[in-house]
């Protein structure tokens, strides 16, 4: 299969960038093809600009070079992999900028010419894969309601086909986790990622 | 008296999301309310967390482009998202 995986952390020598190289990894090992879309070290922007909103609902809603080659790489993906820190309570910003500045009409959904309806545009992703750590232990983020891992495996899955599966890891309350833990929690990412299917 | 804060966010300001924020800030006004609006687009508010914020994240307000945020925060007593 061929993977996109989506990384949002701004700096280089961050656990989460550890964890998105250890998904790699492990998609290498399990024979997969990767294409890493690392949004801080693109410098991507994450706000939908005014002209962007303007032509959201025309012919071409995608108005930036580089918004166009992650459409493209998303286009041809099978697999579809986020690798983020929860910060308050949900996605970085960079992140679901990506969503909405990348995922718009024609290529995460569309509109049904005739009902007005949404339509998936995804149906070729069989698999989301989401990879978060958490400041919070796992009875506050359910408590707050993981707003992350709902655009990700909710919302998103949506706009994918009826047969996409999801797969979620997350590790939690990393503030008073060991080093251990951390290592470990990064062996059952790439070994996750190498058994995909 | 109440004071409000009204965080917007709208690129378009031809948009109803924009309406909506000047209904509201009519009704605050028209309470006698005291409010602040916020306009995150307006402001050019970059809205990523950089390698900076994130070196400092445990000793907050050393960056004075977010000042007048905090001291909006501080400010208010209700807080309005629109």
């Amino acid at each position: 299969m061929h993977a996109a995986v989506v990384v949002a952390h701004p700096s280089d020598d961050s656990y989460a960038c550890a964890l998105a190289a250890r998904a790699v990894a492990g998609l290498h090992a399990g024979g997969h093809t990767v294409e890493v879309l690392d949004l801080y070290r693109l410098g991507f922007r994450p706000a939908m600009s005014a002209a962007e909103r303007t032509a959201y609902h025309g012919d071409d809603p995608i108005l930036d070079p580089l918004v166009a080659h992650h459409a493209e790489v998303v286009g041809h993906a099978d697999l579809l992999v986020f690798v983020y820190p929860t910060w308050w309570s949900g996605l970085p910003a960079i992140m679901k900028g990506w969503l909405e500045r990348v995922m718009v009409p024609g290529v995460g959904f569309r509109f049904d010419e005739r009902t007005g309806k949404v339509k998936p545009g995804l149906g070729h992703v069989r698999r989301i894969v989401g990879i978060s750590t958490y400041g919070s232990p796992r009875s506050h983020v359910l408590a707050v309601n993981d707003n992350g891992r709902r655009i990700l495996t909710r919302a998103l899955r949506m706009s994918c086909g009826l047969r996409t599966r999801t797969t979620w890891l997350g590790l939690y309350a990393i503030d008073t986790s060991t080093s251990d833990d951390r290592a470990e929690f990064a062996a059952l990412v790439e070994r996750t990622l190498a058994d995909v299917r | 008296m109440t004071r409000a804060l009204v965080v917007y966010c709208h690129p378009d300001d031809g948009s109803f999301v924009r309406a909506v924020r000047d209904r509201v800030t009519t009704a605050l006004r028209s309470q006698g309310a005291e409010f602040r609006v916020d306009d995150l687009y307006a402001d050019g508010f970059d809205p990523a967390f950089t390698e900076t914020d994130h070196q400092r994240h445990l000793e907050p307000g050393d960056d004075p482009s977010l000042q007048r945020y905090v001291d909006d925060l501080v400010w208010c007593d209700t807080l309005v998202f629109v």
